[in-house]
């Protein structure tokens, strides 16, 4: 008995010693992050206060591609933000991947589309293709190609295929932009030929209003999951983009708002039809491809360039939402195991690599097996209930800090302004944000993996709400 | 281990409430020297409408104008400044960042006003002197600062064409900065004062560095020069070979906007399969624009040759070739349809297109002397007789029978078909 008191405690000192370290570890990333995410964007607006900004009417021709399924709601509203884009030579490309609700339908009448022959160049393999609109609005060239259902990389695959342009911009088809957005998301590749790539900000859209392609009015979604949503999106996009930035060591860029290269795209294969986290996988690829084959290149984010994107108004969608991600996640970390603390990866394979691995994919088995240990501590009393209690009391103080700074830095830098109420609201979500969300999206990701291999090329469905745009 | 580790998230935590202080008193401190600063832009704006009233003649000398400018000086200074030249007491002010900030923004405001341009960019330009000593501060600061400092120069054009000009020098030391911004806005400056000398020394400097400022820029930038653009290009050309292809290939992509001159100097280029790949990709696309027959021959035989050469060449020729009408140009591009890349096939398609279609206006006469009216009703009239018309202006017909479209339309040749077809649907919704 004596020895297997003797053996526990060893073991929970083991825990102990774990668990110090992986939190030190945590706490310095999002530190170090949340600290450089903060600085950069003071730095821009100094930067945009001293004139450094190039004001130019230049353009890179851009493919805006849009890949959809069953968005009959929100499409029309979606591709008409595209339109209204500040930028000289751009296409938008939507593809319809089998939808049943109309979709490309609403597309057609809303826009007077004509049938087209045009013959499709197959560089990437992407499934047959139905029928094939065209027209011109305002200027811009607007393609709808319908197509069967094969998933959104499939779908993605056919628009690399129908765009004309070397560059181009994937968007989500429930996303709008700013009217400056691809002007914005364009620039780091101005600036430096060897960017092959640049992620955006996305933003949550629910409560925003856009007039004329500019937020007239923003306010915290009165739904609180929604608005528990908009506080972790402004800390993950500025805590660890900007800071991986930093090394050029970006593992995603979002499928929401991303431009890329389409020729390195085309090179390295374009999407994988088969998993379910494209965005990541392709990221992912193309860092690999570029390293492997000597290729000097960049991937940018860009905070400037904001995309505003529906976020799941229930705890239904919101578990599936994350669950694909989190299978998404597993998939391309899985395929590309070998890459981490590999010599000519650099900090990518090492920190960004080990952060993704152990504090994104790993965290929900980790912070469990840590809840039960202290469980089992707790009825057999070898915890210290103080110290305990103080642990998390700072732990949860800290987070919601790192959280308010990601927050309150976002409002202010893009000069946006918000109510009092909202003010409070935000300091009383990022509390609930941390012991409700996220321990329930903790569950959902843990069990993710659980059969995950059926329906990988079925799109998450999620029920959508009209955009509040005039 | 815990203590330690408490310790620490103790001391994040601190580092934590500080930024979140420092968050706030950023904010405070923005909201009150916003207000601050727009108060002392108010100012400027005053002494610079002072300096407008008189229509910038001598305002030195002026009481209301030397008043104004005291009154931007702080109030227990003001004694001390009484007694100083308006160029002094400028200085005093202007070497503060803010100051010049709120400077330019007023200056900036003044000279957005047609009528104030006149008298004030005279003014500002015999404050040379005083920028000139300001250079010697603010160049040697931060990078953003430099590039605004080139900003305000190109503001207030105060550099001259001369490349010997003190202000043109600064601006040609600050082409090579790490900071594209830098760098963008000195160019800028350069273009604006209009010299063809110190444009072409900017970017020798550009390529002697070895410094790859984006080539959309340079061209963008060489397309807004101020001053006589045929002598920049005539510049150009003799600086030639101290260029850096990169930089050459932007130097094509500006002559082919603005110059025809340099057509058979630029056939030499294109014959020479040594040259950089990207600056033949440019002459092609020269040609299209403009239309120089010794060049017809080269362009043919690009869009044969494409194996050896890259399709891109064939691609861009094919386009090229719109602007050589004739039976041999129809042929090559009848070819080019059957080509095994896409591009080739589609450009091709286009070109061919383009040369065969004519305006309505001039079809008509002929085809249908007893229809008159509108280009539009003659266009339906020839779409009933089952012509491709285009929507576009002018509009343009192409006939169904032309001997180029019926061959590939009636032929074997599937992809020259498939691509041919989409083109004419894309033609009459043009």
């Amino acid at each position: 008995m004596t020895n297997d008191l003797e053996f526990f405690k060893a073991f929970l000192d083991g825990v102990g010693v774990f668990f110090t370290l992986y939190l030190i570890g945590y706490s310095t990333f999002l530190f170090l992050s949340v600290f450089t995410g903060s600085s950069e964007l003071y730095r821009r607006r100094y930067l945009e206060r001293l004139k450094n900004v190039v004001d130019e009417e230049y353009y890179l021709p851009i493919s805006i591609l849009v890949p959809a399924h069953n968005e009959a709601v929100t499409i029309v509203d979606s591709v008409a933000s595209l339109l209204e884009q500040d930028y000289p030579l751009y296409e938008i490309v939507v593809v319809d991947d089998g939808s049943d609700d109309g979709t490309a339908q609403k597309l057609i009448e809303a826009f007077e589309l004509q049938l087209s022959a045009r013959p499709i160049r197959r560089v990437v393999p992407c499934g047959k293709e139905k029928a094939v609109y065209e027209g011109r609005i305002h200027g811009v060239a607007l393609t709808v190609v319908s197509k069967e259902n094969g998933g959104k990389a499939d779908a993605l695959n056919m628009g690399l295929n129908l765009s004309r342009y070397p560059y181009y911009l994937c968007i989500d088809a429930d996303s709008m932009l700013q009217r400056d957005s691809l002007k914005k998301i364009a620039l780091p590749i101005l600036e430096d030929n060897r960017v092959i790539a640049c992620g955006g900000q996305v933003r949550v859209s629910n409560s925003v209003k856009l007039s004329g392609g500019q937020v007239a009015s923003y306010r915290l979604p009165k739904n609180w999951l929604v608005a528990m949503q908009v506080l972790e999106y402004d800390r993950s996009f500025l805590a660890s983009r900007i800071f991986m930035d930093r090394f050029n060591g970006n593992l995603i860029i979002s499928g929401a708002f991303g431009l890329f290269q389409k020729e390195i795209v085309l090179l390295a294969g374009g999407y994988d039809s088969d998993t379910m986290g494209e965005d990541m996988e392709l990221c992912v690829k193309l860092h690999v491809f570029c390293r492997s084959n000597h290729i000097d290149y960049s991937m940018r984010y860009v905070p400037d360039a904001v995309c505003w994107s529906q976020a799941p108004g229930s705890l239904k969608d919101l578990v599936k939402q994350r669950r694909r991600w989190h299978i998404g996640l597993f998939e391309s970390l899985w395929k590309y195991r070998s890459v981490v603390g590999r010599k000519g990866y650099g900090l990518m394979g090492t920190v960004s690599f080990l952060y993704f691995w152990l504090y994104e994919l790993l965290s929900p088995y980790i912070e469990v097996f840590g809840l039960l240990t202290i469980g089992l501590a707790f009825a057999v009393n070898l915890i210290n209930r103080p110290f305990m209690l103080l642990f998390f009391c700072v732990y949860a103080v800290y987070g919601c800090i790192l959280t308010l700074i990601a927050f309150f830095s976002r409002i202010h830098t893009q000069q946006l302004s918000i109510p009092l109420g909202d003010c409070v609201k935000a300091v009383l979500l990022s509390v609930l944000e941390l012991f409700g969300m996220r321990f329930i999206l903790m569950l959902t990701r843990m069990n993710a993996l659980i059969g995950y291999r059926k329906k990988r090329h079925e799109w998450g469905k999620l029920e959508r709400e009209e955009h509040h745009r005039e | 281990m815990p203590k330690a580790s408490n310790l620490l998230l103790y001391l994040y935590l601190i580092m934590c409430a500080c930024m979140l202080l420092f968050d706030l008193f950023s904010v405070l401190r923005r909201r009150f020297s916003l207000r601050a600063g727009e108060a002392r832009q108010e100012q400027w704006k005053r002494y610079f409408n002072e300096i407008c009233a008189r229509g910038g003649n001598r305002p030195d000398e002026e009481e209301a104008c030397r008043y104004a400018l005291l009154r931007l000086v702080p109030w227990f200074l003001r004694p001390a400044m009484k007694g100083r030249g308006d160029d002094e007491v400028l200085y005093f002010l202007l070497r503060r960042l803010n100051a010049l900030l709120e400077f330019q923004g007023a200056i900036s405001w003044c000279l957005d006003q047609p009528s104030n341009r006149y008298p004030l960019i005279p003014w500002v330009q015999g404050k040379k002197a005083v920028f000139i000593r300001l250079g010697e501060r603010y160049l040697n600061q931060d990078s953003a600062v430099r590039a605004f400092y080139a900003y305000l120069c190109r503001r207030c054009l105060l550099g001259g064409p001369e490349p010997e000009d003190p202000i043109t020098q600064n601006m040609l030391y600050l082409v090579t900065d790490s900071s594209l911004y830098c760098r963008e806005n000195s160019l800028s400056a350069l273009y604006a004062f209009g010299g063809t000398e110190a444009v072409a020394q900017a970017l020798v400097r550009l390529s002697r560095a070895g410094v790859l400022h984006s080539a959309k820029l340079i061209t963008d930038g060489l397309l807004s020069f101020h001053g006589d653009r045929r002598q920049l290009s005539d510049v150009l050309w003799e600086h030639w070979e101290e260029f850096l292809p990169y930089y050459q290939t932007a130097i094509v992509n500006y002559l082919r906007m603005s110059d025809s001159r340099f057509c058979d100097r630029l056939l030499l280029l294109l014959k020479e399969e040594e040259e950089d790949r990207e600056l033949r990709l440019a002459i092609v696309r020269y040609y299209r624009k403009n239309r120089y027959e010794p060049a017809r021959e080269t362009l043919q035989k690009l869009v044969r040759s494409s194996p050896t050469e890259g399709w891109e060449f064939a691609a861009l020729a094919a386009l090229s070739l719109e602007s050589y009408p004739g039976d041999d140009t129809e042929k090559v591009l009848k070819q080019a349809l059957s080509h095994r890349n896409w591009y080739v096939r589609s450009n091709a398609a286009e070109a061919l297109l383009n040369l065969l279609a004519r305006p309505v206006s001039e079809l008509a006469p002929d085809l249908l002397p007893e229809v008159s009216g509108t280009a539009r009703e003659l266009g339906d009239a020839l779409r009933e007789r089952g012509w491709y018309v285009s929507l576009g202006r002018p509009r343009r017909a192409v006939a169904p029978d032309a001997p180029a479209l019926k061959d590939v339309l009636e032929g074997e040749d599937r992809f020259a078909r498939d691509i041919l077809r989409y083109r004419l649907e894309a033609f009459q919704r043009e």
